[in-house]
């Protein structure tokens, strides 16, 4: 329904900036800092279970923000595209009531034009990725989004309940042939539950479902030559029956996590451990029939867990640290069918792709609060290792990384009535190790695309990115805002990726 | 309460993921146990056996010196094409040629290829076919300027009058379960296009004719076509005015004597998704006596889970001179010829509709010269060895004897 009435959507957005309620009489400064606090930031896995927010801000705080972004790659994946424009209208707010319950939502729109995107006709690669429809010609893709969230957390004595709906929606097309029409949903839903053990300790269980769905069309003008269109299945590889004979794809993802949290009222203290089971279908179109068959199934499998904590050496500083660890498996699953029967029929499924992804951060972190300033630093290391197979044909590709980086966050109250905010992130990204083993095909156009990302994948790179905000209070409870940030990538073969952002908003 | 509810959810959830999983086989190659078959045939000499599998595209060759003979194969649905030498019962080797399809899904499999023994004739065969046509240069399809090449490949004179080219009901890219199943016997054709006994013409050893759908200069300021109005022969048809084609009336026409098209067209399919052969009806067959004696009824199973039924014609293999199947390497499932008469396929394009291939035909290969300076042509009935795919055609720059 929205997304054949973006007008609609824009006045839920606009009429939600009413609704908002107003805010605890506060000061500009402890206004903003609460809203933009670094140790929330750092917790913010914490927060998946919607039964801690009760804890997430002291105060009751909205924002609706106007962004505009510009990213300029001259390093590129050809299936995520070589620059893209985004304009994006977004409302966040949350809110704590008297009878000890708080309520959180956000609602955005999104228009993104992505240039030069080829060997992949999808959006939300990183979801539906290897199985995407590819081709060589590729061109501009342009994506509307929209998306929603809304959650309810109620404290009954020692025990807090909740639960979240996320709802976001999706399309996407291109202007020339092939031209693909993606449309997508997702809903998450969350609910979770903790426990007050003592008067600063929260242990807290949160599970949730997700269901997620994109439907490819892609159409010709052309009546006389079409790009071919291949139905892939990771490293290159294409299924050979159904591409060139099926121009559509539907993918059906389905997933459940369950997350476990133990943490302090007041942020100095998190530990939350999860993991994550899904499913990925494809189908596609019978070549000679109206009937869908599954092609490909991926099964999703993942663990992570942080872990924070921080100590006050005294009323302005406080030091601490935190670990991160991620592990995401993927098992790709092909199903073979033959039409040597009377009809299409599936003969057989085979375990045939192989990813992981590991990762683990360390972030040391110092922090400086005066009532009138408030400076974070957060220097870390990570190490990350990417492993892709294919069974049938002993293909691999192998890479690990490591990072090192610095954070900083410097926040100053330069009147009652004005607060500058300064963040910076330099880290330098060196790749340890790259392996790759035939990722090689019969089709020359693929194999362009192979070697070129595979180049990609083994530059080293160094990143320097900066923002600068300015609040003003304009009246006694609303301020306005205005972002520019600038992220400048430099990689080792010389060549540079800009992104530029500009921001302006009001706040509650 | 919560958590229980939750908790049966996620259970039910997990019990059905593990059915998902059921019939996975792993990578392990398959035993097949591969035999040959075949009426009169001792012994096999040599066997090349491709094994193309329909859901990787992955070809696989063995040589097959003898049956039965065990290879090993990785799972899946497979067609099997074989080309060889065989020693028949009287001592004679002959080429022969045998298709089967097989979906390897157990640990150990059989599988048996009946073979045929190849037709050979002496008489003209097919050198050269340009079905793609030309785009114009505002990138356009121009529906016309196409051409078959037919070859004395003998060492005689030949003669044009009866000869018959035969386009294909079946096209490669679609495969059914076809009721009765004529291919080792007959084609099955949609069009066929007679060249009449009164507008004969003797054909020297090496030379060619040209039978073209309009005998005219096709080339001009828009349309990079070629010249062929020094054709021997056309098939204009003037009946369907979205063709806008004109009859020369300086060059004898060859006629529709059977098509299933609208406006009585033989109009060739651009991306080459059909077979052609030439054949000559025996002696006593007539074109009213083939239109009543050779109906080919057949239905197949659709995808909807009704049946199809169709009525075409069919002309013996055993009268069937020479032939080719055309298709895309993408999209091919099967060939519409029996392997006697073709046992590959060649074509334009590796992909459907593959912008590549306009002004692009098929060619024979030369494997010799005659006396006379002529090319001789391979014929083997394979045409994925005899023929050039993308080959640019020889008329485009007119027709030079």
């Amino acid at each position: 329904m929205f997304l054949k009435n973006p007008n609609l959507i824009l006045y839920v957005l606009l009429l939600s900036l009413f609704k908002v309620q107003a805010q605890d009489s506060l000061s500009l400064y402890p206004s903003i800092e609460n809203q933009l606090d670094q140790l929330r930031v750092l917790n913010e896995e914490y927060y998946h279970n919607p039964a801690n927010m009760p804890d997430y801000g002291n105060t009751s705080f909205s924002d609706i923000g106007l962004h505009f972004q510009n990213f300029n790659k001259e390093n590129y994946l050809m299936q995520e595209g070589r620059s893209q424009q985004q304009f994006r209208l977004e409302t966040a707010s949350y809110k704590i009531r008297r009878d000890k319950s708080a309520l959180w939502g956000s609602a955005s729109y999104r228009q993104v034009k992505t240039r030069d995107v080829r060997w992949n006709n999808n959006i939300d690669l990183e979801r539906v990725a290897p199985l995407v429809i590819a081709d060589s010609v590729g061109g501009d893709q342009n994506l509307q989004n929209y998306h929603f969230k809304g959650g309810y957390a109620k404290t009954v004595r020692r025990f807090s309940f909740a639960s979240e709906l996320e709802y976001t929606a999706g399309l996407s097309y291109k202007t020339q042939d092939p031209r693909p029409k993606n449309t997508t949903s997702d809903l998450n839903f969350k609910a979770g539950l903790s426990y007050l053990l003592t008067d600063r300790y929260r242990i807290g269980f949160s599970a949730g479902l997700n269901k997620y769905l994109q439907s490819s069309q892609i159409s010709f003008s052309s009546e006389i030559q079409r790009t071919p269109l291949y139905q892939m299945n990771g490293l290159g590889t294409y299924n050979f029956y159904f591409s060139n004979k099926t121009t559509a794809a539907y993918f059906n993802d389905f997933s459940h996590h369950y997350i476990f949290t133990l943490g302090t009222k007041d942020q100095s203290f998190s530990f939350t451990a999860g993991t994550l089971f899904g499913s990925l279908n494809k189908e596609t179109p019978s070549p000679s029939g109206s009937n869908n068959a599954e092609i490909n199934r991926i099964m999703r499998s993942s663990l992570f867990l942080h872990a924070l904590k921080t100590i006050k050496l005294n009323d302005h500083y406080e030091i601490g640290a935190k670990l991160d660890f991620e592990k995401q498996e993927n098992k790709g699953y092909e199903i073979l069918y033959t039409n040597n029967t009377s009809v299409l029929q599936k003969l057989l499924e085979k375990q045939n792709y192989h990813y992981t992804n590991n990762e683990t951060r360390i972030h040391a972190i110092l922090r400086h609060q005066s009532g009138k300033s408030n400076t974070t630093v957060t220097p870390y290391f990570s190490k990350r290792q990417t492993t892709e197979k294919k069974t049938d044909d002993a293909k691999l590709q192998d890479f690990e990384y490591h990072q090192w980086g610095i954070n900083l966050f410097h926040m100053r109250q330069l009147s009652s009535l004005d607060v500058l905010t300064l963040q910076a992130h330099a880290y330098k990204n060196k790749t340890k190790h790259a392996e790759n083993l035939n990722i090689n095909s019969d089709k020359p156009g693929i194999n362009e695309w192979l070697q070129h990302d595979q180049t990609i994948r083994t530059l080293d790179y160094n990143v320097i990115a900066a923002s600068l905000r300015y609040d003003r209070k304009v009246q006694q409870k609303r301020s306005v805002y205005a972002i520019f940030a600038l992220d400048y990538i430099t990689f080792s073969n010389n060549n540079n990726n800009i992104q530029t952002t500009l921001s302006l908003g009001v706040t509650f | 309460m919560f958590l229980a509810v939750i908790g049966l959810t996620f259970t039910t959830v997990s019990c059905s993921d593990d059915n998902d999983v059921n019939g996975i086989v792993d990578n392990t190659p398959a035993k097949l146990n591969l035999t040959f078959s075949g009426e009169n045939i001792a012994e096999i000499k040599s066997m090349k056996v491709e094994f193309k599998e329909a859901n990787t595209g992955a070809v696989t060759t063995v040589d097959a010196a003898k049956s039965p003979f065990e290879t090993s194969l990785k799972k899946g649905s497979y067609t099997v094409v074989a080309n060889g030498i065989v020693k028949l019962s009287s001592g004679e080797e002959m080429e022969a040629a045998g298709t089967a399809t097989l979906d390897l899904t157990q640990a150990s499999q059989n599988l048996n290829i009946n073979l045929i023994i190849k037709i050979f004739s002496e008489d003209f065969i097919i050198e050269e076919v340009f079905f793609t046509g030309v785009k114009t240069y505002e990138g356009k399809n121009y529906n016309s300027g196409r051409y078959f090449k037919l070859t004395n490949n003998t060492n005689k004179v030949l003669n044009t009058g009866g000869l018959i080219i035969l386009k294909s009901e079946f096209t490669p890219s679609l495969k059914y379960a076809i009721t009765p199943e004529i291919r080792n016997e007959a084609f099955a054709v949609n069009g066929a296009l007679m060249i009449p006994q009164d507008l004969s013409k003797e054909v020297q050893p090496g030379d060619f004719i040209v039978v073209a759908d309009m005998a005219m200069n096709h080339k001009t300021a828009n349309i990079p076509a070629y010249d062929l109005s020094k054709a021997d022969y056309e098939f204009p048809n003037l009946d369907n005015p979205a063709l806008g084609q004109v009859d020369n009336p300086a060059v004898p026409d060859a006629k529709v004597i059977y098509t299933t098209m609208n406006y009585n067209m033989f109009f060739l399919n651009n991306r080459g998704l059909e077979s052609y052969a030439i054949a000559r009806f025996p002696q006593g067959v007539t074109v009213e006596s083939w239109l009543t004696d050779y109906k080919y009824d057949y239905e197949y199973p659709n995808q909807a889970g009704n049946i199809t039924k169709k009525s075409v014609y069919k002309i013996p293999n055993t009268w069937i001179i020479d032939g080719v199947n055309c298709a895309v390497d993408a999209t091919w499932e099967h060939n519409a010829l029996g392997s006697s008469v073709d046992s590959g396929f060649t074509g334009c394009g590796t992909t459907d509709s593959d912008v590549e291939r306009f002004g692009k035909s098929v060619r024979r290969n030369v494997i010799s010269s005659m006396e006379n300076g002529k090319p001789i042509y391979k014929d083997t009935n394979n045409s994925t060895v005899d023929f050039t795919k993308y080959a640019t055609p020889s008329l485009q720059n007119g027709i030079v004897h």
